[in-house]
């Protein structure tokens, strides 16, 4: 469970996160859509205790993420696949995590095997990685300490086709398995396959929520549809919309 | 794949219960991070390699009259005083660099936890390495005594001593540069150029040259790492020690403590 209430955050003159306020039901993927810029990865970063908050609180299984003892092992984040040591290997990347988290050196390798980087890759140096490598290996830290909740910015970035269906089927499982999922993207097309419910985020403001089939319920074109809600200019960006929240009115 | 998605439902603990590190894991993986990357490696190798150096050089070229044990383990430690604080720079700021402070604060948000663990597993690898250059010099006596039997093999505790506070304050003023500059080129070039920019101009300013001794950092220190024939320092002299790395080392640690706390991690 994820509970989102009324992040707000400046950076100098400019609100990048306004009033936020979202929730992520376990069992369930939702999907934080918006463009580049929108405020989707502020606010992960707000829920993952990496930056701090003007207003508002963000909990995970009921506990603001600074507060949790342990909390690789109830939430799992990927926030940027690239941030790993380059001089470091996938494996040893994963070992290391394995020891802060107190889980055993062997669900380092089971992981490894799961995402598809056992083997030489797994001795290969992160540096050397290409970036669909770097997001297996940052999914395997993800899930490292079995975590309930996954936090995953962006997670298809640099997948090819067949490893975003990879992706999609094991968030698809996590959640079917009671997991809560929150997991970012600015392709509407690229989640709304996996997503129950939506949060679309456009000028720091929540645009729309809802689940997937409500929000995208009689939308002919959703690359449109996206772009009207996300679009700060348009002259009403939630007309057609069946699922509003008080925000989009602007 | 499901097993390793779900491994154990039975044994789900509440968040809350679900204990964290001990500290003493925290300095135990801050220190296995120092050799796990090729960076790190190579610089243990270098440092390695260093003071094989000195102590070759020293049997080489030194007057027979002055090898002793204590004199070998001086030389040693002259390397491990030079890169003991650029490795406590990159065990600090390489998080900051590689931008793994995403990952370490997603485990571990504390960033009390983060400076702290840090800072013990910068003074233990000071710690070994010295261990590692006495060692080396205990090798060094062994093969100069083969060479002139008058070697001293006399241990002088309170030089080795001292020798170890230096080495302490060298990767704490590291950690120091490391922490505020949290940017490895950055904490590096100044903990390097800084004293030697510094120096001149304690020289050369008359109203400073009195205070230059306890300013300067390599004046306040040498004592430490040149054993006089007395043994101890005197209280003036620990003065200034302890005055030069209140500055070098407790400004930019407390200073970059707070930038920590301030700083957006991204």
């Amino acid at each position: 469970m994820i509970e989102v209430s009324n992040l707000t955050k400046t950076f100098g003159s400019t609100t990048v996160v306004s009033d936020v306020s979202f929730t992520c039901p376990p069992g369930t993927v939702t999907g934080f859509l918006g463009p580049n810029g929108a405020g989707k990865s502020t606010t992960m970063r707000m829920l993952v205790g990496l930056s701090p908050a003007d207003s508002g609180t963000a909990t995970v299984a009921g506990v603001p993420f600074r507060r949790l003892p342990n909390p690789g092992r109830v939430v799992g984040v990927m926030l940027d696949a690239s941030a790993q040591h380059a001089g470091r290997t996938g494996r040893e990347t994963l070992r290391l995590g394995a020891q802060v988290l107190g889980v055993p050196t062997t669900r380092a390798d089971e992981l490894l095997e799961l995402v598809g980087l056992a083997g030489p890759a797994s001795r290969k140096r992160v540096g050397k990685y290409s970036l669909g490598m770097r997001q297996r290996l940052g999914l395997a830290y993800a899930l490292l300490g079995d975590p309930d909740v996954l936090v995953l910015d962006e997670p298809a970035n640099g997948l090819d086709p067949q490893g975003i269906r990879w992706m999609r089927g094991l968030v698809r499982q996590f959640a079917d398995g009671g997991g809560t999922v929150l997991l970012s993207s600015h392709l509407l097309g690229e989640v709304a396959a996996v997503a129950d419910r939506l949060v679309v985020i456009g000028g720091g403001q929540i645009v729309a929520a809802g689940p997937t089939a409500e929000l995208l319920d009689g939308q002919d074109d959703l690359e449109e549809y996206f772009f009207r809600l996300t679009d700060p200019t348009s002259p009403d960006p939630t007309s057609p919309g069946p699922t509003r929240t008080e925000g989009a009115h602007r | 794949m499901s097993t390793a998605l779900n491994p154990d439902p039975a044994v789900d603990l509440a968040p809350l219960e679900i204990k964290g590190p001990s500290f003493g894991t925290l300095v135990a993986v801050e220190l296995r991070k120092s050799v796990d990357t090729v960076t790190g490696r190579v610089l243990l190798g270098v440092l390695a390699a260093l003071m094989v150096g000195a102590l070759a050089l020293g049997l080489g070229f030194f007057p027979e009259a002055e090898w002793s044990l204590t004199t070998f383990a001086v030389y040693a430690a002259l390397p491990l005083s030079i890169l003991l604080p650029v490795l406590g720079v990159l065990l600090v700021s390489g998080e900051f660099s590689q931008r793994t402070t995403l990952t370490t604060f997603a485990l571990v948000p504390s960033r009390a936890r983060f400076v702290l663990s840090k800072t013990v597993a910068a003074l233990v690898l000071a710690v070994l390495g010295s261990v590692v250059a006495l060692l080396l010099s205990v090798a060094a006596t062994g093969l100069a005594t083969a060479l002139e039997p008058d070697t001293s093999w006399a241990v002088e505790w309170a030089a080795l001593g001292q020798l170890l506070v230096a080495q302490l304050i060298f990767v704490l003023v590291g950690v120091g540069f490391g922490l505020l500059a949290q940017n490895t080129p950055l904490g590096v070039v100044s903990y390097l150029l800084l004293p030697s920019i510094l120096a001149p101009v304690l020289l050369i300013v008359p109203s400073l040259q009195d205070v230059g001794g306890w300013i300067d950092l390599t004046t306040a220190t040498g004592p430490l790492t040149t054993p006089n024939t007395s043994g101890l320092l005197d209280a003036g002299q620990w003065a200034r020690v302890g005055t030069t790395t209140a500055i070098w080392a407790g400004i930019p640690f407390a200073l970059g403590w707070l930038r920590l706390l301030r700083r957006e991690i991204a």
